[in-house]
């Protein structure tokens, strides 16, 4: 199988006046194409910080070595106008509270469409029509009339699609999810994790999912790897992690969710 | 909106009606009752004025059938006349009023045209030389006596080099003048009142846009803008700013009784004739009529500028503008 | 302490504020001058080693009353807003202690007062009393105390809902017991930085109405009335304008940085 994304050796650390905080200490992954890859651990363990990392989303403060290869190219040594090319139109990302990630002052339509005529160059026309059918896609009701709502008319589960809506605009080859549904009730999260499965197989996505939930890993995931402390503990198929952990603390993870 | 508009107007009476009592209560607190000033300033007083007086203010009555009497009047606009020379206090301050509200809005406007940028880049470019040096700016701007400003600029500006007039509305000659220089005369002559009064209120609105912009810029939705791959123009000064700059509307708002204070000092020392001067001129001559109605006009003024900040905001800010509130 | 000198703002404010409160004291003993000694021939002396600043149209030292102006400006300063924190504290600990109608009154009553242009209302007071330094404090007291009351009001409203105020009820201590001992107290931090950054205004305020005629009034020196004298020499006597300018820039400068700084050592945005 093809990689899709090669991290080698990601180095991540925070310069705060005084000190260097590590965030992440050294961490090899590979996502393999139209491939899940769950990426576990608790809250702190460096996984979001990674998530940013791979095209550079982080504040200034941050300092990242290592390299991140996509397609080829090594992410972390790009140009910013050539990273802006790869951003939202090869790779997509959503996040954790879709309500805070969605620009309050906008309409939904135009954040969606804005991806659309900066990548793509469509008319603002174009792009209306294109981002109606998006929202079809991700099943929003009444599409076109969303498409005039702001972020604080919709619900968190319904503000989730329009996130996943404008990742997927341009149609990338690897979507970023970082803890999705965590802000959602357990009966809209149900929803968006059926559709994020339904669109992996109709356009054939690579996802790195980025979760401290074990369950939703054994829904989606095809290879998990653990994280704690910035390090990667064990990665392996998801049978194997569920079936015959060999890290302690994957052990202790999935003591936990068995308990629950 | 409709509706919040209704709810805000209504919200207003019980300002109002607290902003009629406390200008009473200002006047009446004071020892020496108006006739008795009347008198201490104008010994010729003859009994014939002092009758019509106690009539106009009903001051033989208990104190609050005078205040009910007054409040009656004001509604009406009725403000009495002026003790000076007598004409209706309402038809002075009309005519002096526009130059006022000309200087302090065409501020307003500068004010904001130049520290939304200062702002903007300050906190863009946060913690550089410049960021830097707007603090130290924003520290003189606070601590500046703007009076004294005005001395310093007069001196410069219309003494030294000559290239500013220092005093009035407009040149003697002004008569004579066709259209444009006509134009260009006024602005000469305000340009001064206007960069200062401007100046006074810069300091904290920069800051504040500074603030708000750091803020902004913090944001989550600015990962989900850079995440879409936007060049970093658009995040900053379409992402970040629109957010940004929504609470400047009601800062501004919050800065008219300020300007409007103000006016009185700008306009005393370049001897223009608007509302500021005119209070001074009835402070100085203890034109009892004229101090109250001013007091309650400039308050009135104040309330009208919050108002028309919230409903601007309400207006730019979806959040309000599409409430079911 | 140590923590609290520890910061730029402060200790720069410190000094400049140190040095005005020296010269305001010692006035007598730094100036051989007299402050309204009139000297007709010492007319529009420009500045030299007798006379530092230089004289006025009266051939008094500028020097000398610029001392002497620190007096009355600084005392003017503090008294205002002495008077406008004690109204403020009284006030604002009432409407954030007993909640209620009190409390909306009160809090209506602020909202009133700002409404005012804080200028129109101290000049319509003035009007109708003597322009002396003594009216000048307790009108520009009287003007200033909404922002200390709002302030207060937060503050108590936060404290009271902590674990030691609820023990203090729950151990029957009266109400005056618990505002005075525990929730005034508490809340010192904020209330001296809006009280330092107070002073500043009250100054300002103060010389711009004596600068207007109506505040401190000749011959006693103020800074705001020594510009009266500059505005009439005009393009005449540079330092006229210039020092007691300087005075007023440099005093306020030094109480807004000490307030900020203050403000940044207790961390308390507001």
């Amino acid at each position: 199988m093809d990689r899709l994304l090669d991290i080698k050796n990601l180095k991540i650390s925070f310069n705060n006046d005084f000190s260097l905080t590590e965030a992440v200490n050294g961490i090899d992954l590979y996502i393999n194409d139209k491939e899940i890859l769950g990426l576990a651990g608790e809250s702190g363990s460096g996984k979001s910080v990674t998530a940013l990392s791979l095209t550079r989303l982080l504040p200034s403060t941050a300092v990242i070595s290592g390299s991140v290869i996509f397609q080829g190219q090594d992410l972390l040594k790009l140009k910013t106008g050539r990273l802006n090319k790869i951003r939202g139109s090869k790779i997509g990302y959503i996040f954790q509270e879709p309500t805070s990630f969605l620009n309050p002052v906008f309409s939904i339509g135009f954040q969606i469409s804005e991806a659309l005529i900066f990548h793509q160059g469509l008319t603002k026309k174009q792009a209306f029509d294109v981002s109606v059918g998006l929202l079809e896609q991700v099943h929003m009701p009444r599409a076109k009339e969303q498409m005039y709502k702001y972020p604080h008319q919709l619900s968190g589960g319904m503000n989730q699609r329009v996130m996943i809506a404008m990742a997927l605009a341009c149609r990338p080859k690897l979507l970023i999810a970082d803890e999705p549904t965590t802000a959602l009730d357990v009966t809209i999260e149900s929803g968006i994790l059926a559709l994020l499965e339904e669109l992996r197989s109709t356009l054939g996505l690579s996802v790195l999912l980025i979760s401290h939930d074990l369950s939703i890993m054994q829904r989606l995931a095809e290879r998990i790897a653990v994280m704690k402390d910035g390090l990667i503990v064990e990665c392996a198929g998801k049978d194997k992690i569920f079936k015959n952990p060999e890290a302690d603390y994957t052990k202790m993870l999935l003591d936990s969710v068995i308990k629950l | 909106m409709i509706r919040f508009i209704i709810k805000r107007l209504l919200g207003l009476l019980p300002l109002l009606l607290g902003i009629t009592l406390i200008s009473f209560f200002v006047i009446h607190l004071s020892p020496g009752e108006p006739t008795v000033l009347q008198e201490s300033m104008n010994p010729k007083v003859s009994l014939e004025v002092k009758e019509r007086l106690l009539k106009l203010y009903d001051l033989d009555k208990p104190i609050y059938v005078q205040y009910i009497n007054w409040l009656a009047r004001i509604i009406r606009f009725d403000f009495g006349t002026s003790f000076i020379d007598g004409r209706p206090v309402i038809e002075k301050i009309a005519r002096r009023l526009p130059l006022t509200l000309f200087i302090n809005i065409t501020s307003m406007m500068l004010i904001f045209l130049i520290a939304v940028p200062l702002g903007v880049i300050s906190a863009v470019k946060k913690n550089s030389v410049f960021d830097r040096s707007m603090t130290i700016f924003v520290f003189i701007g606070f601590a500046m006596p703007t009076f004294w400003l005005a001395l310093l600029l007069m001196d410069l500006l219309g003494v030294k080099l000559g290239v500013l007039p220092v005093v009035g509305l407009k040149s003697i000659d002004f008569e004579y003048f066709n259209f444009f220089e006509k134009i260009f005369d006024l602005a000469g002559h305000l340009a001064l009142p206007i960069v200062l009064s401007a100046f006074s209120g810069l300091a904290g609105i920069s800051r504040y846009m500074r603030t708000s912009m750091v803020n902004a810029l913090k944001a989550p939705y600015i990962y989900t803008a850079r995440a879409k791959g936007l060049p970093e123009s658009q995040v900053i000064f379409k992402h970040a700013l629109r957010n940004a700059v929504l609470p400047i509307v009601t800062i501004l708002g919050l800065s008219v009784p300020g300007l409007i204070g103000g006016s009185v000092i700008f306009e005393t020392i370049f001897s223009l004739p608007g509302m500021g001067r005119l209070f001074y001129e009835a402070v100085m001559q203890r034109d009892y009529s004229m101090i109250m109605a001013s007091l309650v006009i400039g308050a009135f003024l104040t309330l009208i500028g919050n108002l028309l900040a919230d409903i601007s905001y309400a207006y730019v800010d979806p959040r309000i503008r599409y409430s079911k509130q | 302490m140590k923590k609290v000198f520890r910061n730029k703002l402060v200790v720069v404010g410190f000094v400049i504020v140190f040095l005005f409160l020296v010269l305001a004291v010692f006035a007598q003993i730094i100036t051989k001058y007299d402050p309204t000694a009139i000297v007709v021939e010492d007319a529009l002396l420009a500045p030299s080693a007798d006379h530092w600043l230089g004289t006025d149209q009266l051939g008094r030292d500028v020097f000398t009353r610029l001392v002497f102006g620190a007096r009355i400006s600084l005392s003017v300063g503090f008294i205002a807003v002495g008077i406008a924190t004690l109204i403020g504290v009284i006030l604002g600990s009432i409407a954030g202690y007993y909640r209620g109608w009190l409390d909306s009154a009160i809090m209506r009553f602020v909202d009133i007062m700002l409404c005012f242009p804080v200028f129109f209302l101290l000049l319509a007071v003035i009007a109708f009393l003597e322009p002396s330094i003594f009216n000048i404090m307790i009108v520009i007291g009287l003007t200033s105390w909404m922002g200390v009351t709002r302030l207060i009001r937060a503050e108590i409203l936060s404290l009271k809902e902590r674990e030691f105020i609820l023990a203090e009820h729950a151990l029957g201590a009266s109400s005056a017991r618990v505002i005075l001992r525990h929730l005034i107290p508490n809340s010192i931090g904020p209330v001296l930085v809006s009280a330092t950054l107070g002073v500043g205004a009250a100054i300002l305020v103060e010389s711009s109405l004596s600068f207007l005629g109506l505040g401190v009034q000749p011959p006693t020196p103020s800074w705001g009335n020594m510009l009266i004298e500059a505005k009439a020499t005009l393009g005449v006597a540079w330092w006229l304008t210039v020092f007691p300018g300087v005075a007023i820039l440099f005093t306020i400068l030094g109480f807004n940085l000490l307030g900020e700084g203050l403000r940044e050592v207790f961390g308390y945005n507001g």
